[in-house]
This record gives structure tokens, sequence and C-alpha cells, in this order.
């Protein structure tokens, strides 16, 4: 198993290096580079000439757009990435792994607490549905699955937004804390049921989201638990339903189930880009995006990068859980 | 609707396969009706005893079932799948139950259990009488669905077809016999259940119960888990094994031993035995009494003497036929029933052998023929024989 490992593990080093080149190859292709963004009203107005940009292209590395030129400033972020040092953010002037460590936490908190919702109403909902399959909660309950799963994020957002902070005032309509309140020094509980108050529109736009997935998923392997000979066989026993349901059949569900919803386990660190900016949260996708938009290259890379370190290890972390739940799987 | 003049039949097509959206739509609203009232009826707690409580017509048989009909509401209709099937399992004897694919000798066994898959199956009509140990007679088909749990696995067992996928693949061995033993016997404790499991275990027949009972499923040949489903079967002392084909996904050798096992346990419990097959060999080997089933209804039934040495409906007759055996010469082919069993939606109100039989007489297209006695213990539902048995002559079959 350790060697499974070991392995997977130089796999998982070899995917990130060409992820690295490619997303490296791309952002440095992107049409207008960070200085064209800056630099795009002065040119006009005169204030600076195209030679001032050209040095300033020079100064930030962006000067040489050949290949062979690409290739090089990419073996230097290279070389610098294995000393540790991601590089200086363009957009926010500070080094990308400070930026990233600062603002991963507020995504990371929104994203695991409707993670957490979804699992609790998702799961126990499919498996209601499958046990009554064709009845009029299961059409029910699907029929809101499948709309809370086909609606555009930025949709059911502004959607919320609308009735709920804008018509009725309940919840506040952007941010993560009140700007016109002014707060002691140690008013740590208003502080936290404020920013809690901002979260709950956000939290429940992701949760809507999400929760349909997870509902149909239970749903489609329950249904194909409970028509297994296994299943008739517990019966045969004289095992009463709930027991045949919630040991014999859950416990199959939760082979698919564990394995797919730990794998989602890093994502969660990843951010939600259209939520967090329709709702103005300053977490890690609100930040990749404004960065991605002005050509931040060593931000856009490092964030990147940190999201390929992400989805290797939920892959990995889904075939640990693999061999965990299931007992026929041996990892070898 | 004649069944040899459809041309859409002869090729196998039913036209009642087609339906227009409103015949659909009326089918699906019936159903759902029909299997509420059902349903509702299964689900009733607390129902006095007395509503099930029955006496048998013969005190030596332990389930006695009588003109039983299992209905599936299915969305292009309905299917009776038992239509009207009547026979008796007796104390300490092997009950065979034959017939193709199809021809409801699963579901038979599963009405006994009371775990026809629903909601779209139920028990529409009909009797199963079934004596428990304690003198007791219980009317399956009238019971509530907690009630039957304490005969399910304790007094009638159930030992199905594949092995390989009736044991549940994330519990080991040992877990899923002690369930049994937990779950029926009160006294029972973790460790009374462990011991009881292993020894079980070793009862069927295999070598190293310790290392068995730690085992997972897919740990285990066919063979053995086949043998561990046997116990489980056993564990609680059964008054009646159902075995539903507990041979037929086995290679031949490890055959011969679980048929040796079955037969064994049952003498040492002194248990009957409902064993569904449609192996003939099996069958001579094994059984006392033999039930022939076709489409939903049995057409013979008789000792097994009586049966393998003068079978009477002409499908009986040729299921012998068409076994391969030392009555084979050799370059000759083996013989087969030609066509196909009528479509169960559309099942005909004559003879459903009619079209296959080549014995067939215009009284055969007339109406279901009725079960003709040709001893105490064999019958067969056949226009051939007249009332007291004798073979009609031929000019009476030409008359008809």
């Amino acid at each position: 198993m350790w060697k499974y490992l070991a392995k997977r593990l130089a796999l998982g080093v070899l995917i990130l290096f060409g992820v690295s080149i490619l997303i490296y190859m791309l952002t440095m292709l992107m049409p207008a580079d960070y200085i064209d963004n800056q630099t795009a009203a002065a040119l006009q107005s005169g204030a600076m000439t195209k030679e001032d940009v050209q040095h300033l292209k020079e100064l930030y590395g962006l000067a040489d757009k050949s290949f062979t030129g690409i290739l090089k400033s990419y073996a230097k972020w290279l070389s610098n990435v294995m000393k540790g040092n991601l590089g200086r953010s363009f957009v926010y002037g500070r080094p990308v792994t400070e930026v990233l460590s600062d603002y991963i936490w507020i995504s990371f908190l929104i994203a695991f607490i409707s993670y957490i919702l979804e699992i609790i109403i998702g799961i126990p909902m499919g498996i209601k549905a499958a046990v009554n399959q064709y009845s009029p909660y299961d059409y029910t309950v699907s029929v809101f699955a499948m709309m809370g799963a086909s609606l555009p994020s930025f949709f059911l957002s502004a959607l919320l937004m609308n009735v709920f902070a804008i018509r009725l005032g309940i919840f506040p309509l952007q941010g993560l804390t009140t700007a016109t309140k002014i707060f002691g020094p140690n008013d740590h509980l208003q502080i936290f049921l404020d920013k809690a108050w901002h979260l709950v529109l956000p939290i429940t736009v992701l949760t809507l989201l999400g929760v349909g997935g997870t509902m149909k998923f239970t749903r489609t392997n329950m249904l194909e638990v409970l028509n297994s000979d296994y299943i008739r066989t517990a019966r045969a026993k004289g095992l009463s339903e709930k027991t045949v349901t919630y040991k014999h059949a859950f416990r199959n569900t939760m082979i698919p189930l564990v394995t797919s919803l730990s794998g989602m386990l890093p994502g969660l660190f990843g951010g939600a880009m259209i939520t967090e900016t329709v709702f103005a949260i300053p977490g890690i996708g609100y930040m990749a995006l404004r960065a991605t938009q002005q050509g931040d290259i060593p931000f856009v890379m490092g964030y990147n990068m940190f999201l390929a370190i992400l989805t290797v290890s939920g892959m990995l972390i889904s075939d640990i859980m693999y061999m965990v739940v299931d007992p026929r799987v041996k990892l070898s | 609707m004649s069944f040899l003049n459809n041309d859409k039949n002869a090729e196998g097509v039913d036209s009642s396969v087609y339906l227009t959206l409103r015949e659909e739509r009326r089918i699906s609203r019936e159903n759902a009706k029909i299997i509420k009232k059902y349903e509702r009826e299964k689900n009733r707690k607390k129902v006095d005893e007395k509503e099930y409580l029955t006496e048998m017509r013969d005190p030596s048989n332990v389930v006695e079932i009588e003109n039983l009909h299992t209905y599936f509401y299915t969305d292009v209709g309905v299917v009776k799948s038992v239509n009207g099937v009547s026979f008796d399992i007796p104390q300490g004897k092997i009950v065979g139950v034959v017939g193709e694919s199809g021809c409801g000798k699963s579901v038979t066994s599963l009405s006994i259990m009371q775990l026809v898959p629903g909601p779209t199956g139920q028990i529409v009509e009909g009797s199963i009488r079934y004596k428990a140990s304690d003198g007791k007679c219980y009317e399956i088909t009238k019971m509530p669905r907690d009630r039957m749990l304490k005969i399910r696995g304790k007094d009638i067992a159930m030992i199905f077809q594949e092995p390989m996928t009736s044991l549940n693949p994330v519990f080991k061995i040992g877990y899923q016999m002690d369930e049994v033993v937990l779950l029926h016997e009160e006294e029972s404790t973790p460790e009374s259940a462990k011991k009881k499991s292993i020894e079980m275990l070793k009862q069927v027949g295999i070598a190293d119960p310790e290392k068995v009972y730690a085992s997972y499923p897919h740990e285990l040949s066919g063979g053995m888990r086949q043998r561990v489903m046997i116990a489980m079967a056993l564990i609680c002392n059964p008054r009646l094994i159902i075995a539903d084909e507990p041979t037929t996904a086995l290679d031949v050798t490890i055959q011969a031993q679980i048929l040796e096992l079955l037969r064994e346990i049952k003498e040492k419990i002194n248990g009957s035995i409902m064993l569904i097959t449609h192996d003939l060999g099996v069958i001579a080997e094994m059984a006392d009494i033999v039930v022939v089933m076709y489409a939903g209804r049995i057409i013979e039934q008789g000792t097994v003497k009586e049966i393998f040495h003068s079978p009477k409906h002409p499908y009986t007759i040729g299921l012998m036929k068409s076994r391969p055996g030392r009555h084979i010469k050799e370059g000759e082919k083996l013989y087969s029933i030609k066509g196909q069993v009528p479509n169960p939606i559309n099942m005909p109100d004559y003879c459903y052998f009619y079209n296959r039989c080549d014995k067939a007489m215009r009284v055969c297209s007339q109406g279901y023929p009725d079960l003709i006695k040709f001893s105490p213990t064999h019958y067969a539902a056949c226009y051939l024989y007249n009332e007291d048995g004798s073979e009609k002559s031929a000019e009476e079959k030409e008359r008809r």
C-alpha cells in the first residue's frame, strides 16, 4: 500500500508539472497583459510613450512573448517555486503565498458549511426518495433537486438577493461586514454575528446548487443497492425494513458516496469564484477572478497550481477512502 | 385473438405491448389504486391474531398453498405470474418445483415468504397456510408485515440462486450469520451467536469455520458461499427451506456436494424443502413430490415415480424427452419443445400450452382444462384424458 501511495504521489508531481506548463503558456499568451491593462489610459493621453511601456514590460518580465522567451521565464518561475517562492502578485503587491493564505479561510468556511449542509440534507432525502421510489415524495424531491442543480449560480444569487436583500431586507446585499456599523475592539461576538449574517445568502446559494447532486447521487446508488440480491437475502432473514435500509443497503451506498464526497474535501479551499464575486465576498475565488482579469501572472499561476494540488490530492483521498469503506478493494 | 392466426405473434411480438397514451394512463391509474389497497392491508399494525389464524386441511403438511394468485401490476398491464397454484408441502418431504424460466416458480416461493417485490407485485387471491412448530396455523396472505418478520429466516428460510451476489459484500460472514441468531433467538448473546454460527459452518462441511467466520464474502469461492448461505438458512432450525435453484450457478462437481448436503441436513432437522429448479436430474435425485409449472399454473403434479415413469401432460412428456440421457441415440438431435410461452400480460382463456402442443385438439382452444386425477397423488390438466384418468380413444379425440 505504501508503494502504491508513493507511486501515486510521484504521478501527482508529474501531473502538476504538466499542468503548470500548460497554464503558464496560456496566461502568457493572453492578448493584453498586466502592463497593457495598467498603461492603456496613460498611453492614450500621451502621458507615457511606447518605450516607457516596453521598459515596464521588461521590468515585469513580460517583454519576450516568443516561445523561447516564455520557456525561459517559465524556467525562472519554476526554479523560484522549487525554492518555495511563488513570486509577488502584480495586482495585490504582496507575495502570492501571503495573499492565498489570507483569503483562503473565508472561502473554505463558506464552502465547508454548505458542504456539511448538502450532506445532512441531501443524503437522507436521497435515501427516502429511493425507498419510496415513484411516490409523490420522490417526484417532488427529484424535481427540486434538478431545478437547484441546473440553475446558474449567478442567477440564483441574483434571485435570492432580489427577494431577501432588496425586497424583504432580511439579509444584507453584499460584502462581509456592515460598513455603517462601528465595532469596538472587543466586540468579537458582534463582529462574528455580523459576518455570519452576511454569509447566510452565499451559503444558501452554494447549498441549493449542490444538494440536488448529492440527493440524486444517493438516490441512484441506493436504488441500485436496494435491487440487489443481498438485500433480498437480508429481508429473507427476517430483518425489519429499517435495518435492511439503513444497515444493509446504506452501508453499500456509502461506498460511492464517501469516496466522492471525501474527494471533494480539498476542493473546498478553492473558493466559489462566481458566487463570491456576485456577493462581493473577499474570498480566494473573488481575488483570483480580479487577478485573472488584470493578467496578474504570478497570482494566476499560484492560484491555479493550488487548485491543481487540491484536485490531485482529492483524487488520492478518494482512492484511499475506497480502500477504507470497501473491503473488496486493496490498493496495490 | 388466436395465437396461430396472428402474424405478429408468430414473430414473437405482441400487439398488446403497443399502448396508446390514454390506455397507459388508465393502466397506471388503476394500478395505483389497487396497489394502495393491498399495501395498506399489509402495513397494518396491531392486527388481531384471530384474523390470520387458520386450520390446516391436512395436519401432516407444513405449508398448504391453495389457489394462489400473485399478480404484477406493471405499466403495460397485469402480469399474472402465479395464476391459481395449489400444492402441499408435507412435513419432512422434498417438493420439487420445475418449469421453464418465468413460469412463476420463484414468485410462488417469494409469495410464501411475503417477499414478492412490491409495490407492483401483490398476492391477489388464494391462501398460503403455514403450520408453526407450536401447532398454530397462520394464513400468510393475511399476515401483517411486522408479524411475518418473525417467521422469515426462523421458520421458513430461503437459499437463493446466486451465491456470488446473495451475501452482503461489506459485512463479514460472521456478522451476517450472527445477525440471524441475535434476531430470532431471544436469549442469545454475541458470544453464543458466534459459537452457533461456527458450529453451523462446520455442519455444512466448511473445513476451517473460524477463518470463514472472519472472512468477507469476496474471499470465498462460489461453492463456499453457497454453503454459507445454507448454513445461514439453517441456523434457526427452520421447518421449511425454500431452495431457489441452489445449484444453478455452481459447477457440476460442487452441485452434487451441495445437494447431498441439503439432503443430509433435511434428515437432521426433519424439515421440509421446497426445491425450485429447472434441472430434471436434480429433481429425480432429490424430490419426493414433483410439481410441474407452466405459465403461472400447475399443469401436472405427482410423486417422482409418477412424473418420471408415466408423465401425462404433453409438456411434461416433452420435458422428459428433452433431457440428455441414455434414451438418446448417437447422432440424434436433442428434442426441444417448439414455440414460446404466451405473453404473460394477455393470457389466453384456453390451455396455455395449446399453441406449442403437438397433440392439440379443437377442444383445447375452448377453455382451460380441469385437473384430472390419475392417482391420489398424481394430477394433470389436459383434455387428452377422461375424467377417470384413462386416455381418450383416437376417435373421441377426432370428434373433439
